[in-house]
C-alpha cells in the first residue's frame, strides 16, 4: 500500500487503531449508529442483525430476519427502535432493547417479494418502504399512510428531505417526490437514465444522484434545473454531503472526488481529488457536524479507512486497516466511525487529529 | 472477458430462453435435479413450477433500459444487475446461476449486461445462452415473430426440442432453417428436454479463447442447393422419384460432367454450374422428362404420394445432380428403368443458402492473408456503430500482420471485446469472422474484410 507505507514510514502518529473489532459473519450490508450514541446496529449477508455496544463492541443481540440477505438498517430518531429491510416481504421494526426472542413490535408489508429499502422520516413520525416498484408510507406505529403507483421500475433509492416531509424515490427514468401527509405529489425530475442512489445536501438546496451509467447528476431543487459529472470508470454509488452542504464527495474511482457547490455551483469547476486509495472508494461520508471542519471518511477495496479534512488538504489526515473491502460506513455522533467489510469484520475508529 | 479460462473464478452464467412452452421448465428442473453438489440459483422472468428445494429461485420482473453511453442499442437489464449484485454479496456463494427469461424476452440486453456492466463483469461471466425450440410450433414462430428469430440469433447452444411431435423431414427442415440463421450455435436434438448438462452447461459461449471453437457450418460458399451427387450411368432411360414433403416444390439441376466422379469434382461442378440454379424456375409436373441444359427447374411433388420425373440418358458418362433440400428430406432416389435404386459414385452436402427469407442469418469471412490491424480496427468500428443494431453476434479469430498471437474478439450488438490469445505456433493463420444479424449485406461485409487485408 503505497501511500498508506509512506505514512506509516513518515510517522506512525497517522494511524488510528480500531478501538474495537466484531465479526458479524458475513458480509456487512449495511451499518447505523444510534442517535444516541451507545448502539450500533449491523445488518449482513447472511440476513442477520447484529446490536452492539458501540463503546466497546460488546454484541447484546442477535436476530436472524431473513433467509437471505439483510439489505437495511435505521434507527428512529428517538433511537427507540429500529427499522429493518431484507430478502423478505416485510420489513421489521424492533425495539432498542429487544433480545432475540423478541417477535418484531411491527411488521410492514411491502407487497414484494423483497423489501429494498426502508427508512424512518428524520423527524421520526412516518416510514418509507420500497419493495419492487412501489413506495409505501406508515406511520410510525404501523398505520398504512399511502402506496404509490407502480414506477417504471424498480425503486434504487429513496432517501427523506431533512425535513422529513417529502421523500424522493429514484429509478429508471428519474426522481420522484412524494409527501405522504398530502397524498400524492406531481413533481417529478425526469433524467432518461437508471439512478442508483440519492443524496440530499442539508440545506436541501440540491439533490444529487448517482447513474448507472458511471455520472453524478444534480438538480437545484428549488428550479429542476439540473447538471451531470460524467468519467467516472465505476458507478459513484456512494454521494455525501457535508453539513455545509458545500461539498459533495462521490465515489466511484480510487480517487475520492469533491464538487463544490459553495458559490455558483460546481459547473464549469474541477473536483477536489483526494487521491491515496489504491483501488475503488467504496463508501465515504462526511461526519455530521456543523461545528468543526468537515471531516470525510473513505473505505475502499484496498481494505483501508482513510480520514480526510478536504478544506484543509488534499493528504489524508489519518488512516485504519480494515479486513476486507469495505462495504458499510457510517458515523456515529461523536466523530468516530464504524465500518464493515465483505469479510464480516466490523471496527470502530476514532477521529482524532490532536492524538 | 478473461482469456484464460481454467484462471477465471468468476460465477458463471447460463440464459436459458425459449418460447412458452419450448421446455425451458423441463430443463431448468432437470439441470437442477441432476446437478448434485452444486449450488445453483435461479432468476426467473416467467413464473413457471419448480419444485426443487436446495435451489435458490428468485422471482423478477424484466427491466430493460437504455445506457446513456451514445448508443442506441445499448440496453441493459437492471433486473439482473440488482440481483447478481446482491447475490454477489454472500459468504455462502453460488457455483453457478441460471436466467430463465421470458419466452418474448430479447437476449440483447441479457447479453449486453455482462460487457457493460463493471461490477457484474468482476464477479460473473455469462457463460452461454441456450435456446429451447419448440420443433412443432417454431416454424410458425419464426415465421411471425422477431423475438423467436433473435433468440435463435443470439444462441450458443439451440436444443430442439419435442423432436418426437414431428416427422424425421419436418426435423431436418428445421435443424436447416436455424442452421442457416445461427451457422456457429451447437445444435442439440431432444425430447422432454433430455439433454446432457455437459452440452447446456460450462460452454464457453462468451469466452474469448473459445471464440469459433466450433466450425461453423458454412465457413465455405453458400450454395442455392443443399446437396448434390455423382452418378455413373450407361445410356437408357432413367427415373428421379420423390415423395411429398416440407415443400410443394423441389428444385434440382442436372449435368454432364466430364471427369470421373469424386467430391472434390462435384465442389468444383457446383462452382460452375450454381449460376444455373435459379430461384423462380419453371415448375415441372410429374412424368416429365428433365434436361441437361437450361437452368435448374421445380419438380412439383405437391401432391401426397410418391413423384417419378424421368432421365434419357444420351451416352454413358458421369452425371451429377444437384437438390434444394437433401434427398432424404423428399426420399428422393435415382432409380433404373427396371426399379433398382442407385447409389451416387461421389456426394457432398453444401451449405444452403437461407430459403425462408428468414432476416436473420449467419455470414462467415475468412482470410489466408494476414489482417492490417488499423485497417480493421477502422473498419470494426465503423460497422458496428452504423449496423451493430442488426447485428446480434459477432465472434471471430484474426492473424494480426506483425503479431504472434491469435486474436480473438466477441461481440454482442455495438458491443465488442478483443484479446491476444495463444500463440499460431505450427498452426497456419487464418482470419475467420462470423456476424449473426439481420439483413446482413454479404457482398458489402466481403468488401470490408478484403479492404482489412495487409
Amino acid at each position: 500500500m503505497a501511500v498508506v507505507s509512506e505514512l506509516n514510514t513518515a510517522a506512525s502518529k497517522f494511524e488510528r487503531p480500531p478501538r474495537w473489532k466484531f465479526d458479524a459473519g458475513d458480509y456487512v450490508t449495511a451499518i447505523a449508529a444510534d442517535p444516541r450514541d451507545e448502539l450500533v446496529a449491523v445488518a449482513t449477508s447472511a440476513g442477520t442483525v447484529h446490536v452492539l455496544r458501540a463503546s466497546d463492541g460488546a454484541l447484546l443481540w442477535t436476530r436472524k430476519l431473513f433467509t437471505m440477505a439483510a439489505h437495511g438498517v435505521d434507527w428512529h430518531p428517538d433511537g427507540s427502535t429500529i427499522l429493518v429491510c431484507g430478502q423478505n416481504r416485510f420489513a421489521s421494526v424492533l425495539g432498542r432493547s429487544d433480545g432475540a426472542t423478541n417477535t418484531p413490535k411491527l411488521e410492514l408489508d411491502g407487497g414484494g417479494p423483497w423489501v429494498e429499502h426502508a427508512r424512518y422520516a428524520p423527524h421520526g413520525r412516518s416510514i418509507a418502504i420500497a419493495a419492487g416498484k412501489v413506495v409505501r408510507f406508515f406511520h410510525h406505529d404501523g398505520a398504512p399512510l399511502l402506496e404509490t403507483p407502480p414506477q417504471a421500475s424498480t425503486i434504487a433509492a429513496i432517501e427523506w428531505r431533512p425535513d422529513g416531509n417529502e421523500l424522493a424515490s429514484a429509478c429508471y427514468g428519474g426522481v420522484h417526490f412524494w409527501t405522504p401527509s398530502r397524498g400524492i405529489s406531481a413533481r417529478q425530475f425526469l433524467w432518461k437514465g437508471s439512478l442508483l442512489s440519492l443524496a440530499w445536501s442539508p440545506d436541501t438546496r440540491y439533490l444529487a444522484a448517482s447513474s448507472q451509467d458511471c455520472s453524478v447528476h444534480f438538480w437545484r431543487t428549488a428550479t429542476g434545473r439540473d447538471s451531470q459529472m460524467t468519467g467516472y470508470p465505476f458507478k459513484p454509488l456512494s454521494l455525501s454531503w457535508d453539513a455545509k452542504s458545500s461539498l459533495l464527495a462521490t465515489s466511484g474511482d480510487k480517487t475520492a472526488l469533491l464538487w463544490d457547490f459553495a458559490g455558483k455551483g460546481p459547473e464549469g469547476t474541477a473536483p477536489i481529488e483526494l487521491d491515496a486509495h489504491r483501488a475503488l472508494v467504496t463508501k465515504l461520508a462526511f461526519h455530521r457536524s456543523h461545528t468543526s471542519q468537515a471531516i470525510l471518511a473513505t473505505v475502499s477495496e484496498d481494505a483501508s479507512l482513510l480520514f480526510w479534512e478536504p478544506r484543509r488538504a488534499q493528504r489524508p489526515v489519518a488512516f485504519g486497516f480494515i479486513d476486507g473491502i469495505g462495504s458499510a460506513l457510517a458515523w456515529m455522533r461523536s466523530p468516530s466511525v464504524i465500518v464493515g467489510d465483505d469479510s464480516g469484520q466490523v471496527a470502530r475508529f476514532d477521529f482524532d487529529p490532536q492524538r | 472477458m478473461a482469456l484464460d479460462a481454467s484462471a477465471d473464478k468468476r460465477i458463471p452464467v447460463t440464459v436459458l430462453t425459449g418460447f412458452l412452452g419450448a421446455g425451458k421448465t423441463t430443463l431448468l428442473n432437470r439441470i437442477l435435479t441432476e446437478q448434485h453438489g452444486r449450488r445453483i440459483a435461479v432468476i426467473e422472468n416467467e413464473f413457471g413450477e419448480i419444485g426443487i428445494d436446495q435451489a435458490l429461485v428468485i422471482d423478477a420482473d424484466e427491466e430493460v433500459f437504455e445506457m446513456n453511453n451514445g448508443c442506441i442499442c445499448c440496453t441493459v437489464r437492471g433486473d439482473l444487475i440488482r440481483i447478481l449484485g446482491a447475490l454477489a454479496r454472500r459468504r455462502d456463494k453460488f457455483d453457478q446461476v441460471i436466467v430463465e427469461t421470458t419466452g418474448l424476452a430479447d437476449p440483447g440486453p441479457v447479453a449486453q449486461t455482462f460487457f457493460v456492466d463493471e461490477d457484474i463483469k468482476e464477479k460473473y461471466r455469462l457463460d452461454g445462452i441456450v435456446t429451447l425450440i419448440d420443433a412443432r410450433h417454431t416454424p410458425t414462430r419464426l415465421d411471425d415473430s422477431d423475438e423467436a428469430r433473435q433468440q435463435v440469433a443470439f444462441a450458443d447452444v439451440l436444443v430442439l426440442n419435442k423432436l418426437d411431435l414431428v416427422t424425421d423431414q419436418e426435423a431436418s427442415a428445421l435443424e436447416s432453417r436455424v442452421r442457416a440463421m445461427n451457422a456457429v450455435a451447437r445444435l442439440v436434438r431432444s425430447t422432454h428436454a433430455k439433454v446432457a448438462l455437459d452440452e447446456v452447461l460450462e460452454i464457453g459461449g462468451f469466452d474469448l479463447s473459445r471464440a469459433l471453437e466450433r466450425k461453423p457450418a458454412f465457413l465455405e460458399p453458400e450454395y442455392p442447393f443443399e446437396w448434390g451427387g455423382a452418378y455413373e450411368l450407361d445410356e437408357g432411360t432413367y427415373s428421379l422419384s420423390l415423395s411429398d414433403g416440407p415443400d410443394p416444390t423441389v428444385g434440382v439441376l442436372v449435368r454432364r460432367d466430364a471427369e470421373a466422379p469424386s467430391e472434390e469434382r462435384l465442389k468444383t461442378a457446383a462452382e460452375q454450374h450454381f449460376l444455373s440454379f435459379v430461384r423462380d424456375a419453371a415448375v415441372i409436373e410429374p412424368g416429365a422428362s428433365l434436361s441437361f441444359e437450361g437452368p435448374s427447374v421445380a419438380l412439383d411433388v405437391s401432391a401426397t404420394g410418391r413423384h417419378a420425373f424421368t432421365l434419357e440418358v444420351p451416352e454413358r458418362g458421369t452425371y451429377a445432380l444437384f437438390t434444394q433440400h437433401r434427398p432424404e428430406e423428399f426420399a428422393l432416389e435415382l432409380t433404373t428403368k427396371d426399379g433398382a435404386a442407385l447409389a451416387p459414385s461421389a456426394s457432398h452436402d453444401f451449405a444452403a443458402a437461407h430459403e425462408h427469407n428468414d432476416r436473420v442469418t449467419s455470414v462467415g469471412l475468412r482470410s489466408a492473408r494476414p489482417l492490417d490491424e488499423e485497417k480493421f480496427n477502422a473498419w470494426i468500428s465503423r460497422l458496428l456503430r452504423e449496423k451493430g443494431v442488426d447485428l446480434f453476434r459477432t465472434k471471430g479469430i484474426l492473424a494480426l500482420a506483425g503479431r504472434a498471437n491469435r486474436y480473438v474478439v466477441q461481440g454482442v450488438h455495438m458491443l465488442i471485446d478483443g484479446g491476444s490469445d495463444r500463440p499460431w505456433g505450427e498452426e497456419q493463420p487464418v482470419s475467420e469472422l462470423v456476424f449473426i444479424g439481420r439483413d446482413l449485406d454479404r457482398a458489402a461485409l466481403e468488401a470490408g474484410w478484403q479492404s482489412c487485408q495487409s
